[in-house]
């Protein structure tokens, strides 16, 4: 059984022009009939543009927005009915993680703690050493870099063990090094506790390497939901560059086979197939002409050009 | 239960950690002992005002009173303000009162008049004080519900499985428990300086209830009264911020909106008194010990059962809205 279960979820907001008229009200569908499953123990990438409907579509799993029509099943738990037993088991970081500027980092986690119901001091501390806060937690949140507050919002998602991770934009202001950690902290999480994490990045190749499954959003809708391997079969197009002995006979070679387009640049030959079996007719054309190839790489799409693929 | 007081510990160490509370508090102290300076100085002028009734000439007086009374003629025709009938029915059943105990004026003070002694100095210490903590709690809520939501730091909190109407309830608790705490305590320490500079206040106090029903009570319990009522006005005030808060969401305009309404309303609904409306408005009927006054409520016809009634009706509708808004409303 999924742990999120998203049903037919729509959300639309009410927004004014500029006159300010009732009349002049226009409605933009933020969210639109997203229906969606997530396996336990599977990390979600959810992609999309500014405004796609990421963030929303988040804070309507959390209650902070209400839906006009659909659900969202947490842990079994209607997130609207059972606000308090879905939050229970959710641990988020929902946009910029925004605390009390004149409290400390440690006194901010504390306080969330006991909203929660109490942690023990030890978890705390622990959960400030993974996200690598020691040294500053004890120094006021309005001298936090954006970096620094995003682990902090990580700290105060994952301190109470939660089942399910929702992360909006968690690696913003994270320097490269703060990236790769994180990764692996997800990762351990997702492997080791079998927590849930759907989280949402414009960084979509480090959603490429963490992410089991994305989902694509564009205005509001999910228009794509897989695996990043099968979106790339289903994109199926397979890239060969390849180096030989006679590159201009090797493009002319290929260029009068079926469907199959070549390039030569610097010395490269860049073949652009949409099969398997294109790749063996291309190195049987060849090797059948005498020319000998020196070396060949096969190169898939990015999430990022499959996104901008998707989304066109 | 627990998650409530949870929120409710938490929202009393934000108020206390910011530390304008003691700031208030010696704001208050500071004011208390200025009034003690006032108070000094009018009794050395001889300026307490007079209240008291010679008894041998009480039977003119109320002939007198009752001739007035008989031949009474509105200044303002059809005018709801226009409370000089009740003061004098109040006076008159005030009179007959004293005179039926066969009492002496001088024992007993007289609820709602101004007095340089240590009653008066706690009274001016109570309505001065009040004034400013209501003020700081219409701030202290705005600040709290309206500020949190729009800087986001309530969209943290409500991340915690702690439902949204334990946390309005736990933010309007926390500001009305610390208002009162502040105010009981101003009250203590008046109580002291007033013992020590103007005596302790032993005469009971003589009120009167729809300008015909005259009544004593000891002064500590007439004092008890007066707190209860400034604590249940209290809450109504904070309950009026953060409504102000929920209709603008904007913790700027519904605060400024708040605080003229707590400053002006009062007034503005006196003046439509003229057009009934002012009957129903919220401001004009928390001020309960005016029904305990010879001069009486602001507007003709209000009694203390009434205020009491439409200023709870108030309360309910508060807070049914305000904990629906926080239930069912969008946090960005």
């Amino acid at each position: 059984m999924a742990i999120i279960s998203i049903k037919g979820l729509t959300k639309t907001y009410k927004t004014k022009n500029k006159t300010g008229l009732k009349s002049d009200s226009q409605y933009i569908t933020a969210v639109d009939d997203v229906t969606l499953d997530v396996e336990q123990g599977e990390i979600f990438g959810l992609v999309g543009s500014n405004g796609a409907g990421k963030t929303t579509l988040i804070k309507l799993m959390l209650g902070l927005t209400k839906a006009d029509s659909g659900s969202v099943t947490i842990c079994g738990y209607d997130s609207d009915k059972d606000s308090e037993k879905v939050l229970s088991c959710v641990g988020a970081i929902v946009e910029e993680p925004t605390l009390f500027k004149d409290m400390t980092g440690m006194q901010n986690l504390t306080m969330l703690a006991r909203l929660g119901g109490g942690l023990p001091q030890s978890r705390i501390d622990q959960v400030v050493e993974i996200v690598g806060l020691k040294e500053r937690i004890n120094t006021k949140f309005s001298t936090y870099s954006l970096g620094m507050r995003q682990r902090l919002g990580i700290a105060q998602a994952i301190m109470h063990s939660p089942q399910v991770l929702l992360l909006d934009e968690p690696i913003n202001g994270f320097d490269p090094q703060g990236i790769i950690e994180m990764r692996g902290l997800l990762r351990t999480l997702a492997k080791e506790y079998g927590t849930t994490i759907l989280v949402s990045s414009h960084i979509l190749s480090e959603l490429e390497e963490l992410c089991d499954r994305v989902g694509i959003m564009k205005r509001g809708k999910l228009i794509a939901v897989d695996t990043i391997a099968n979106l790339q079969k289903d994109n199926n197009e397979i890239i060969l560059r390849m180096t030989c002995s006679d590159v201009i006979k090797a493009a002319q070679i290929i260029a009068e086979l079926e469907d199959i387009q070549v390039k030569v640049v610097d010395q490269y030959l860049y073949v652009k197939c949409t099969s398997e079996q294109q790749i063996s007719d291309v190195t049987a054309a060849l090797v059948g002409a005498g020319v000998a190839i020196t070396s060949i790489n096969t190169k898939k799409k990015t999430l990022e050009q499959i996104y901008m693929e998707t989304v066109k | 239960m627990k998650g409530f007081s949870n929120a409710f510990a938490g929202e009393c160490y934000k108020i206390f950690r910011k530390g304008k509370i003691f700031i208030l508090l010696g704001v208050l102290v500071a004011l208390a002992l200025l009034l003690t300076f006032g108070f000094q100085i009018l009794q050395d002028f001889g300026g307490a005002f007079d209240i008291s009734v010679d008894m041998d000439t009480i039977d003119e007086e109320i002939a007198a009173l009752e001739e007035t009374i008989a031949n009474y003629t509105p200044a303002i025709k059809n005018g709801l303000i226009d409370t000089e009938l009740y003061q004098l029915q109040s006076t008159l059943a005030y009179l007959k009162y004293l005179k039926a105990g066969n009492l002496r004026s001088s024992d007993f003070v007289l609820a709602g008049q101004e007095a340089f002694d240590s009653a008066g100095y706690i009274d001016a210490v109570l309505g001065s004080s009040f004034g400013i903590i209501a003020l700081f709690s219409v701030i202290m809520i705005c600040r709290s519900w309206g500020g949190e939501k729009s800087d986001g730091t309530l969209k943290m909190q409500l991340l915690r499985p702690i439902g949204r109407k334990k946390m309005y309830g736990a933010k309007v608790l926390s500001v009305w428990c610390i208002g009162a705490l502040v105010f009981i305590a101003l009250i203590l320490f008046a109580q002291i300086v007033a013992m020590i500079k103007f005596g302790v206040a032993t005469k009971k106090v003589i009120y009167v209830v729809g300008a015909t029903k005259v009544g004593v009570m000891p002064y500590m319990g007439y004092l008890a009264l007066q707190i209860v009522f400034k604590l249940f006005a209290l809450f109504a005030y904070i309950q009026f911020g953060a409504f102000m808060c929920n209709l603008t969401w904007k913790k700027g305009n519904g605060m400024a909106l708040a605080i003229l309404a707590c400053i002006f309303a009062s007034n503005l609904e006196r003046l439509l008194g003229y057009l009934y409306v002012g009957y129903v408005g919220m401001f004009i009927n928390l001020d309960f010990m005016s029904a305990l006054s010879l001069t009486g409520p602001v507007l003709k016809g209000m009694n203390l059962v009434s205020m009491i009634i439409i200023s709870t009706v108030y309360q309910v509708v508060f807070a049914i809205f305000n904990l629906y808004h926080a239930e069912h409303c969008d946090i960005a």
